[in-house]
């Protein structure tokens, strides 16, 4: 590592256009990513191109912020509306709203800043000192690691139906069926499209997250309270400031899950296409199998572990990009685009070739994080109290206009509309019946990776199914899908054995 | 009355006389780009380097780059050909819309589109990865016709995927494909081993084998690339003659009216051999090679031809 253009850069960073450019960057990414519909991938879409005119170190520094900041801004939405402001954030207000509700909500904004700001700077840095060594990890999966890794994923859905897995089991498949609709990715054939060329390409996920959680809080405030969840509760308890600033024995008892979140974020994240949600919900299933029922009740630990593991992928999806010029997602796909146009091309030399930029870069994602803090705080100083000042009606009024628009927004249609209305109805079914939503979303995200990786570890195999027990990697993670899956029986028969005996 | 009357008939014949004007005039609006695949790939890229220089050409409105990926590219072509021929949907054409319309049962072909303008042609290459035992394409043609080979495809009826099938079945080779809904997820493979072989455009593989991950075994091409000069043609080792590459143009839906089809025409031409365009495009790996919509039919219909003759070989082989 060229220590000299490290601190060269770390001096150039925080000049004045440099750390401007940021600070807009990040304040720009808390607000598109606390409105549902609209996040980084699209916000980036939009500046990538403007950046174009920009000096390199005026235009890093503000895709960096946006990008590091979208998915902690998708937290302030999830504590107080219940309605995820990005997909990241769907986890977050399972806990996060509880807590709300409890009047807590302060405490609950407190604590996703701070998890966000700790794993966000140290995934930074771990970005920064070891990016060639995690790219190298990730090259290790192949197919058959795909579909084990997929798979381990959706086993976390079991634990997620507040101790009823009939319901999280039903969610689940839905969403796989769901996941069913369009073209098969092996053959191309059409399932379930009636030959409407909108359904070819499969639902689009963003209107679909809208509908689910957006409108659906609209149509519970038309409806009245469904038992006993209603959103004027939350409103009640004004948000002082001291709320949100944690006591150190809160600090203390959170930094495990912070920790673990971390390593999973960053050990998850650095793959490119699993990413995200199989970050989140592994994280969040930890803290479950952890405190059992008390999860998902307002559990500090139940936003700490999501918000903790998406700004961790945030940085470590960077890995495959500036270390082997993959791009891990889409987000990182327009980035590279970016830098092509600045006339770099990431890979192993991107450090040696043009370090001065390379390292600005690096050093942005842990100015970012950091700098999420104070403006993390003072959101969410703002926010709670203007939303608290908007009567009921004109709030619903005004979340239905936003949804609207963020679902039209994404490809430019009344398709996404629709999209997001149908979902919204089947949304607010679910909360009647009290089934969970997070088993459906992340079936749906997973059924495509899952199919690919099986049909191309079978050709790799030539159709020999024991390919994913003879890969160390795959194995080991479909034996602790296996335990997972059988987690719930053998606590049921220990509880069983137990109270017998007494 | 009359002057009444009058002024009504003028100043209606001048608002009729003003609305055939705006009709004429191209371009309005902003311009929506689809691209046909996710974002990050070579189409995708390039797509996105035409809409930065495309203002100066178009009266400063914008083109909207759309990425619409799926079905190895039937969506955003199915889109675009169903488009309304005002000049403000634009499809990024690429090889594959013959492939598409030759073997699937889409509702579109060739006629269903009006090509503009052909930027870049880009040869297929060979590759494995850079500790492969497969270091040069002799040692890889004969183990594929020994034990058969995995290889790596951005997709089922790509045309990777064809070149694949067309040379197996010249050669008497096997390969067992690997299917994946992109070219970054085709290097993620190779690098890690996963696949022994993989078949891609030599744009998307100079920089990675530049970085010294993956080597080039061959370019099938008439020629060495300038961007590869040490890579030999397939030719040079075999000496058997075979070529074989994708194209990256730019389409409208069929049924342009002549006067927007001129515009977009020379618009296109001037944003696609503008310098800046150019030096872009070879900063970030690619040649330009510009041919205008007459020369870029031509292209096509040559390529179909050749493409028919090879494409028995996906229905007997997939």
């Amino acid at each position: 590592m060229d220590y000299a253009a490290l601190l060269q850069a770390g001096l150039h960073a925080i000049s004045l256009w440099p750390l401007l450019s940021l600070l807009a960057g990040v304040s720009l990414g808390l607000i598109v990513g606390s409105i549902p519909g609209l996040n980084d991938t699209i916000t980036l879409a939009v500046l990538v191109p403007v950046t174009f005119a920009m000096p390199s170190d005026i235009a890093f520094p503000l895709l960096v912020g946006v990008y590091c900041s979208a998915c902690f801004g998708g937290a302030f939405p999830a504590i107080l509306l219940k309605i995820p402001g990005t997909a990241s954030s769907v986890l977050t207000a399972i806990d996060g709203y509880a807590m709300t509700r409890r009047g807590e909500a302060g405490r609950a904004l407190g604590i996703a800043t701070y998890s966000s700001t700790f794993a966000g700077v140290i995934s930074a840095l771990i970005l920064l000192f070891f990016a060639p060594l995690l790219a190298r990890y990730a090259l290790e999966f192949g197919p058959a690691e795909y579909f084990s890794l997929s798979v381990l994923g959706l086993s976390t859905v079991i634990g997620m139906g507040a101790g009823n897995a009939m319901k999280s089991a039903l969610s689940c498949l839905l969403g796989l069926l769901v996941a069913m609709i369009g073209m098969s990715p092996e053959s191309g054939f059409p399932r379930f499209t009636f030959g409407n060329f909108w359904l070819f390409e499969g639902l689009p996920l963003t209107p679909i997250l809208i509908g689910l959680f957006g409108l659906s809080v609209v149509l519970e405030m038309l409806v009245g309270k469904p038992r006993g969840d209603t959103m004027s509760e939350a409103r009640q308890t004004p948000i002082r400031f001291t709320d949100m600033l944690l006591p150190w024995s809160l600090v203390r008892r959170l930094l495990p899950t912070w920790l673990s979140a971390t390593a999973l974020g960053n050990l998850v994240g650095i793959l490119p296409g699993a990413g995200m949600l199989v970050a989140i919900y592994m994280a969040y299933e930890r803290v479950r199998r952890r405190f059992g029922e008390r999860c998902g009740q307002g559990l500090p630990e139940g936003i700490a572990a999501p918000e903790a593991a998406n700004n961790s992928v945030v940085s470590s999806s960077m890995v495959p990009l500036l270390s082997l010029g993959i791009p891990g997602n889409s987000t990182s796909a327009l980035f590279l685009g970016a830098l092509l146009i600045q006339g770099l091309r990431p890979g192993p030399g991107l450090f040696s070739n043009s370090p001065d930029i390379a390292y600005l870069i690096v050093i942005c994602f842990v100015l970012a994080n950091l700098m999420m803090f104070p403006v993390g705080l003072l959101l969410a100083r703002i926010v709670p109290n203007l939303i608290r000042a908007v009567p009921q009606p004109l709030l619903a009024a005004a979340i239905a206009g936003l949804c609207f628009t963020g679902a039209f927004a994404i490809g430019n249609s009344v398709f996404g509309i629709l999209v997001a209305l149908t979902f919204g109805v089947i949304g607010f079914g679910f909360n009647r019946m009290q089934v969970p939503l997070s088993p459906f979303i992340l079936a749906l995200v997973l059924a495509p990776v899952i199919e690919r990786a099986f049909f191309q570890s079978m050709s790799l195999s030539q159709g020999s199914p024991s390919y994913f027990f003879t890969q160390p990697l795959s194995a080991t993670m479909l034996l602790f899908t296996l335990a997972f899956l059988l987690w719930p029986f053998g606590k049921r028969y220990v509880l069983q054995r137990r109270a017998a005996r007494r | 009355m009359s002057v009444f009357n009058a002024r009504l008939t003028l100043a209606l014949v001048t608002l009729t006389a003003s609305g055939i004007l705006q009709a004429a005039e191209y371009p309005q609006k902003n311009v929506n780009y689809i691209v046909p695949f996710a974002a990050g790939g070579a189409v995708d890229v390039t797509g996105r380097l035409i809409a930065d220089n495309a203002p100066n050409a178009f009266d400063d409105h914008k083109f909207v780059v759309k990425n619409m990926p799926g079905g190895g590219a039937v969506i955003g072509q199915t889109y675009v050909s169903s488009a309304p021929a005002d000049g403000y949907t634009l499809l990024a054409m690429t090889s594959s819309i013959i492939n598409n319309s030759l073997t699937k049962s889409v509702s579109y072909d060739l006629d269903s589109f009006t090509p503009l303008a052909l930027y870049n042609l880009d040869p297929e290459v060979i590759v494995t990865a850079a500790d492969s035992q497969l270091s040069d394409l002799q040692h890889f043609l004969d183990a594929a016709a020994d034990q058969g080979l995995s290889v790596a495809t951005p997709g089922n009826g790509t045309s990777h995927h064809i070149a694949a099938l067309a040379l197996a079945q010249e050669k008497g080779l096997e390969f067992r494909f690997v299917h994946n809904a992109s070219a970054a997820m085709q290097l993620q493979q190779l690098m890690g081993d996963h696949v022994q072989a993989s078949f891609m455009s030599l744009g998307e593989a100079v920089g990675p084998a530049q970085d010294g991950n993956i080597t080039i075994l061959a370019v099938m091409d008439g020629k060495r690339s300038d961007l590869a000069p040490d890579v030999p043609t397939y030719q040079e080792v075999t000496g058997d003659d075979f070529q074989w590459g994708t194209f990256r143009g730019i389409a409208a839906p069929a049924g342009l009216s002549d006067a927007v089809e001129a515009e977009l025409e020379s618009r296109l031409q001037q944003v696609l051999t503008s310098s800046e365009f150019v030096e872009r495009m070879n900063a970030a790996g690619y040649k330009v090679d510009y041919r205008d919509g007459e020369a870029f039919s031509r292209y096509l219909d040559t390529t179909a031809k050749k493409m028919q003759e090879v494409l028995p070989l996906l229905d007997t082989q997939s």
